[in-house]
């Protein structure tokens, strides 16, 4: 009964958080180019036990060369027993060095991958983008910890109860076929970054991605990922995959 | 430009074949076996072989612990067979790195290793134990890299459980397996040990590979759930020894010859007590 009641308690503070996002959304849409984008991951790894389900919501706005990105994901079969499974606030600026276009962002994400458990990240990233080539590189600092409940149910002391990894390095490497701008482009990545996930820099994902921009507004875009396990360790194995679709829409 | 854009090509289609273990020797970078193969030949092995039930007078006992042994040369090996010895360990156990990954070296390793009669010898794969075909050698030579041993003292039985996370992943089936022991049986043991080579946090930087992320949640949770007191892991060649939750996690310094931290792990069970000590070479 105590853990339906701490579900439904959890579940409402999710809907709360959800409401919120649309609500800051609608708010900011009013004041700066603003945009949404949304996609859904169907997926399968070692630890899933089949296939699993994920969908994100992530808005931005844009404010001269600032941005200021948020987004939530929702565990859709709640493979990782909570259904509200991650939550992201990114900010960024864009300039430029020698003409060479970047943008820096400063992020901060937690990941709620079980009842009793959660991992917050924070880094920052350096991003390029130039004719068919994007690169980005930057740092994260790991921390897992237990929920209060966790501390309190498996009589774990509070020094004990967060782990700070030392710090990550997050690289992403793209090649398009076309220029980045095109109206259609299919590329290849290679990469420890996602949305929700930051893997560990010895854990590298390769994305084969597509994407059509329907009008200048509205973008269609899908990717196959593969992940493999032990790539440094000179002894790969398979890990899992995910395909992803989205649209995005700048308002 | 036409140029330039080929040779960041290039470097790129390099990077991505290499990290994904593509390369004129694929046996050095991709082992023969997945390991999902391997674990269905480890259990294979358990069904003719039961797991071993030690037995100790006393209530206390000690349970000696070199990971990365690098085998080509055998100087720590040796000292750490004789330690065990002098010692009478209840149990040796060895995670992983044996070898170097050549294939001579499995003879040496094997020659060395004490009689069978005198040291309860429990070893596990590590990455370097794959190269060149080196499962086939291991598999044919001493059997399961995924098992479980117990150790019976008067007052209580403690269960060690092995892993075999070579390759960065415990896989599909042998976590299933993992999560089937720990809900069915942790429960009629005192103490929990889990051993494996790799390390699972990264509290400094390092260029070996961990458990990928979603991996790591799971398991995380299951230690917790199941009250697992110790995970002893090799791999990095330098010890560390973080407490999380309920859990503390030991990574071992190495066994190999030229390693100025060379040493080796001392788990001690004292009145119910679990302590340990890092010993060095």
């Amino acid at each position: 009964m105590k853990e339906q009641i701490t579900t439904e308690m959890k579940s409402a503070g999710s809907l709360r958080v959800i409401f919120t996002f649309f609500v800051v959304l609608f708010c900011i849409n009013l004041m700066a180019q603003s945009g949404l984008n949304i996609y859904n991951d169907l997926g399968e790894n070692n630890v899933s036990q089949g296939l699993y389900d994920k969908s994100a919501a992530l808005g931005f706005i844009q404010s001269g060369n600032n941005n200021l990105e948020t987004g939530f994901q929702i565990d859709m079969n709640k493979s990782n027993k909570t259904a509200f499974s991650g939550y992201i606030i990114n900010a960024s600026r864009d300039f430029s060095i020698k003409g060479i276009p970047l943008e820096l962002h400063g992020f901060w994400s937690i990941t709620d991958f079980s009842r009793i458990m959660y991992e917050t990240n924070w880094g920052v990233l350096l991003q390029m983008r130039r004719n068919h080539f994007e690169m980005a590189i930057g740092t994260n600092f790991r921390t897992y910890s237990f929920s209060r409940k966790a501390v309190k149910d498996y009589e774990i002391e509070k020094n004990n109860a967060n782990l700070h990894e030392a710090y990550n390095i997050m690289y992403s490497f793209s090649y398009n076929l076309k220029p980045v701008v095109s109206l259609w482009n299919v590329g290849l990545s290679v990469t420890d970054i996602d949305y929700f996930i930051i893997n560990q820099d010895t854990n590298p994902i390769l994305n084969l991605y597509g994407s059509y921009k329907l009008s200048s507004h509205l973008g269609l875009y899908a990717e196959a990922s593969y992940k493999m396990a032990g790539a440094t360790n000179m002894a790969v194995n398979y890990f899992g995959f995910f395909l992803r679709t989205g649209i995005s829409w700048n308002f | 430009m036409e140029l330039l854009i080929k040779n960041r090509f290039a470097l790129f289609s390099a990077i991505i074949l290499t990290l994904a273990g593509c390369s004129k020797d694929p046996d050095l970078l991709t082992s023969n076996e997945s390991v999902n193969q391997r674990f269905s030949q480890s259990m294979a092995w358990n069904s003719n072989h039961p797991f071993r039930e030690i037995v100790v007078p006393s209530d206390d006992y000690s349970v000696l612990s070199g990971a990365d042994s690098h085998v080509g040369s055998t100087i720590n090996l040796d000292r750490f067979f004789k330690i065990a010895e002098t010692t009478h360990a209840s149990a040796v156990v060895m995670p992983g790195d044996l070898t170097t990954g050549k294939r001579e070296d499995w003879g040496v390793f094997a020659q060395h290793l004490p009689n069978h009669d005198s040291l309860a010898l429990f070893l596990i794969a590590g990455n370097h134990d794959l190269h060149f075909g080196g499962w086939e050698e291991f598999f044919t030579r001493f059997g399961s890299s995924c098992y479980l041993f117990t150790i019976e003292t008067p007052a209580a039985t403690d269960l060690f459980i092995c892993l075999d996370t070579a390759e960065g992943t415990l896989g599909e089936k042998q976590l299933e397996w993992l999560t089937n022991i720990l809900e069915t049986s942790r429960q009629n043991y005192r103490h929990c040990f889990i051993f494996t080579h790799n390390n699972f946090f990264r509290t400094r930087q390092t260029e070996s590979t961990n458990p990928l992320v979603e991996e790591m949640h799971v398991l995380l949770e299951l230690f917790t759930v199941y009250h697992v007191d110790m995970v002893i892991t090799g791999h990095d060649h330098l010890r560390d020894d973080e407490l999380f939750g309920v859990t503390r996690y030991i990574v071992l310094d190495p066994l190999k010859d030229d390693a100025g931290n060379a040493g080796y792990f001392q788990l001690k069970v004292k009145n119910s007590n679990i302590e340990y000590e890092f010993e060095t070479l």
